[in-house]
């Protein structure tokens, strides 16, 4: 873990060290908990790598480089024993019993060194690559990388710091850490990101040519990653003035026959909410990528959170069809983005990609995802050869899907209105024409409900406990089952992907299980009420954590033992 | 040639009151699109909501009748989405100057090439006649009954400050003028406004057909420079005598679509999508 306070550079030596783990073939997951504000407060970047894939962050430490005194207060009793901590002497002291101290006067090498105090978070870094005993050219590599665009003088400035502070520990603390970051031999090839750019490779690769945005966090880095890849994937990227032209925008390139999306948080879906239904009314493909922070309101920007499925899946005034999916995992990010474009113009209706604060700013490395299976479905979008004298665009199909054209296609003008309309397109409040249409857009979902996969219970059948959640939630509660284990308790996992249409197969599930037990992001159980109210299943066990901090699995493990026992 | 009755779609007729200005403004758009000859497949209309924004079924164009104040977002979409369409917006003064005006001033110093139509006739309409942004202090409304406590919005003035590259006012009871206003505004490389005065029969008993007859007069017919900021201020502001119709400003300036290198290759809506190399990106991430 690295501590600072906020506007001195806690991001740069966080990712520099999960690089340096990259480069050694290790899996890792990051989590930062930040304030929301530029400068001052204490901010941390907490890193996990393993040998083998990584699921959830810790709240425990091996090592805690702390750039500021902050960090050496709050945090020294989350440190493992026979852990480690580098701090600045100057600046702060530490006491604790069974954890190694490696005081280096980060600021005084900086100053020396490169005479810019600003530097002793490379000089961290430095140190502690000294202490895990990784080789130092690995990271004066990184940061020639890094910096390359800043100069040659910066550059080399930064090799210095981090050289001194490599050669202090060396000289001072030779070997007196247990811990090294020892290369993995043939490691699998990897790349890095965060949920919010693996969403957004995820739309790429399915073809989104079309973006509108306001920045919110913690979403922003979805506009980022896509402005920054615009001009090599030929995709309009639009920093536009608010949400509500941002999901309008969206919904016009969709009706022109882009796939478009729009990527907000709580409050700007909020504002968004009127066009969700325009979208659903006049059956529109759309995405709309929402990662939520804790609400009500304002409430904590930088922070991870689940309350917000109820707003996604109520969202807009009346009945429609509207797909609501969630991810778990930085892969099923990428996937799930992918399959999003697809629902959305197989179901012509608008899809929601429900992520949180935790996976869409948490930084993990993975395999490249294997693409062969990835198909396009464009659903009922017609070629210009197939719209005869008769084309209705909202024709009455059994299905209830109907066959779409797009602006420019000969013989396929139709007026698509957010007013009631007839088969044609044409307004009407005629009662039965009025029905008839109502009835075949819901009816939309019908098939889907049929496609989707049903839920699976990962891990031991019979277990004691199955810890229910959704989206990121899965991978501390994943890891969970493994603590469990060790305290003799067997659970297993029961995670819910599809919201709306609830993904099929949770009462056959529940149904084997011993004691469910909810564990979710918000205070008042959202999934386990819509559980209730589609399944008929009210599952009364819940591990509910709203503080805006993402779950650890020590805490899931010490809050299902405190439940069961 | 196409003519006029080439943009009719047949299916109703507008239900708008009889001697409604939106009746002119719905001519003067189909002369200008015969004028210019449009495709009427390659036209999206894009309107608001509001009595004039339920134009698009009468034309037989694509058309999308969208929110209130969100048809300029939409009609930029559809722009940007496939950028050979000729697109054009149709507000009312409502739709575009009071729950639309964030995007109203943002579209102008975006300037895609986007025409927008705004029936100015200074009262909402279709909510039963109270008073809009550009009704004059102490209009009297259902909503005002004291009169507005608020002055008018000015959107040419708006306009000008905000970067607009075609500034316009028409008025509906005056076709051959403005239709071709509008044929000048489709033309015109860029986002253009064109702003109509519109007699509203069934609320504003002052602005009738007869008032605009008597009060307006052309641009063209003073020697106005439309590429003078400063001519075109003075004529925006000086309402003391004479109401002035016309252009009152234009200027070739950069179009959004045109400045970026995705657009080179034709509309994106027409682009493959299939095996697009995400790969390329993976390798990048890999450090
Ligand atoms: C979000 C929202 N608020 C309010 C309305 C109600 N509404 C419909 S049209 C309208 C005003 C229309 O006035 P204007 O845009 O000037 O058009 P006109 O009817 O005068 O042509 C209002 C307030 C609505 N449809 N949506
Ligand atoms: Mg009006």
């Amino acid at each position: 873990m690295v501590g600072g306070t906020a506007g001195e550079g806690v991001d740069l030596p966080g990712t520099l060290f999960g690089k340096l783990c990259m480069s050694a073939g290790l899996r890792l997951k990051t989590n930062a908990e930040f304030h929301s504000v530029i400068k001052g407060y204490n901010n941390i970047y907490q890193i996990r790598a393993s040998e083998n894939p990584v699921y959830s962050h810790m709240s425990k430490y091996d090592l805690v480089l702390a750039l500021d005194k902050d960090t050496t207060d709050l945090y020294m009793d989350d440190v493992v024993p026979g852990g480690g901590v580098i701090y600045d002497p100057d600046i702060t002291k530490v006491e604790r019993e069974g954890v190694k101290l490696f005081p280096v006067p980060l600021r005084a090498i900086a100053k020396e060194k490169v005479g810019l105090e600003l530097a002793k978070n490379v000089v961290g870094i430095g140190a502690a690559c000294g202490l895990l005993d990784y080789p130092i050219d690995i990271l004066l590599d990184l940061l020639i990388k890094t910096f390359a665009r800043k100069g040659k003088e910066i550059t080399s400035k930064n090799i210095d710091a981090a050289q001194a502070g490599y050669n202090y520990v060396r000289e001072n603390f030779p070997k007196e850490f247990d811990y090294i970051i020892k290369p993995k031999k043939n490691p699998e090839k990897t790349f890095m990101a965060n949920g919010n750019y693996m969403i957004t490779f995820g739309a790429i690769k399915a073809g989104c040519k079309f973006v509108s945005e306001y920045p919110m966090t913690p979403s922003s880095s979805v506009l980022h990653c896509m402005a920054k890849h615009a001009r090599e994937y030929e995709i309009s990227v639009n920093h536009v003035e608010d949400e509500l032209s941002a999901i309008n925008m969206a919904i016009g390139a969709g009706f022109s026959g882009c796939r478009s999306m729009a990527a907000t948080s709580g409050g700007g879906f909020s504002l968004m909410t009127e066009a969700v239904g325009f979208a659903g009314m006049t059956e529109i493909p759309i995405v709309i990528v929402e990662v939520q922070r804790p609400g009500p309101s304002t409430g904590l920007p930088t922070r991870s959170g689940q309350g917000d499925l109820r707003q996604v899946l109520h969202a807009s005034q009346g009945d429609f069809p509207k797909i609501v999916l969630s991810p778990g995992t930085h892969e099923e990010a990428f996937y799930m983005a992918f399959e999003a474009f697809n629902l959305a113009e197989m179901y012509q209706c608008p899809v929601i990609l429900l992520t949180e604060k935790y996976l869409g700013e948490g930084d993990a490395n993975i395999p490249f995802p294997d693409t062969t299976n990835l198909k396009i479905n464009r659903g009922q979008l017609l070629d210009d050869n197939q719209i005869d004298d008769n084309f209705l665009r909202y024709k009455n199909t059994k299905n209830g899907i109907s066959p779409r054209s797009i602006p420019g296609q000969k013989g396929g003008a139709h007026t698509a209105s957010s007013y009631e309309h007839r088969e044609d397109g044409y307004f009407t409040e005629e009662i039965d024409e009025c029905n008839s249409i109502h009835e075949r857009r819901m009816r939309k979902l019908d098939t889907l409900k049929n496609l989707l996969p049903p839920v699976v219970i990962e891990g031991k059948e019979n277990a004691e406990v199955t810890l229910v959640c959704w989206g990121a939630t899965y991978g501390p509660a994943y890891e969970a089952i493994e603590w469990l284990k060790k305290k003799g308790i067997s659970a297993n996992l029961l995670h819910v992907k599809y919201l709306s249409p609830l993904q099929p197969g949770i009462n056959e599930a529940l149904s084997k299980t011993k004691r469910p037990i909810l564990i979710e992001g918000n205070i008042t159980a959202q999934l386990g009420g819509l559980i209730a109210e589609k399944v008929g299943i009210d599952i009364q066990s819940k591990i509910l954590d709203y503080s805006g901090r993402p779950f650890t699995p020590d805490q899931i493990a010490r809050e299902v033992i405190k439940i069961i026992k | 040639m196409r003519t006029p009755k080439d943009y009719t779609d047949n299916t109703g007729k507008p239900n708008w009151c009889p001697g409604c200005g939106n009746f002119g403004i719905e001519a003067g758009l189909k002369m200008a699109m015969s004028k210019l000859n449009l495709d009427p497949d390659n036209v999206a209309l894009v309107s608001g909501i509001g009595c004039g924004a339920n134009a698009p079924y009468w034309f037989n164009t694509y058309g999308l009748v969208t929110l209130h104040g969100r048809p300029l977002p939409v009609a930029t979409g559809v722009k940007l989405g496939n950028h050979e369409l000729t697109v054009i917006a149709w507000s009312g003064d409502g739709d575009a100057y009071g729950i639309g005006m964030g995007h109203f001033i943002h579209a102008m110093r975006r300037n895609a090439n986007v025409t927008y139509l705004v029936g100015n006739n200074t009262v909402y309409g279709l909510t039963k006649g109270q008073a809009s942004p550009t009704a004059e202090k102490g209009q009297i409304s259902p909503s005002t009954p004291f009169g507005t406590p608020d002055p008018n919005i000015d959107p040419l003035a708006l306009a000008m400050s905000s970067k607009c590259s075609f500034i316009a006012r028409g008025f509906a009871g005056n076709l051959p003028h403005l239709s071709n206003l509008i044929a000048e505004g489709i033309k015109h490389k860029g986002f253009s406004l064109i702003d109509i005065y519109q007699p509203c029969v069934a609320w504003d008993k002052t602005h009738g057909y007869a008032y605009y007859q008597e009060k307006t007069f052309d641009l063209a017919t003073v020697n106005h420079d439309v590429t003078n900021k400063q001519a075109a201020l003075k004529m925006i502001f000086d309402k003391s005598e004479k109401l002035p119709i016309g252009i009152f400003y234009k200027e070739e300036r950069e179009v959004y679509e045109d400045e970026q290198p995705q657009f080179k290759r034709g509309p994106l809506a027409h682009r493959d999508i299939e095996n697009i190399n995400i790969k390329a990106i993976f390798d990048q991430y890999s450090f």
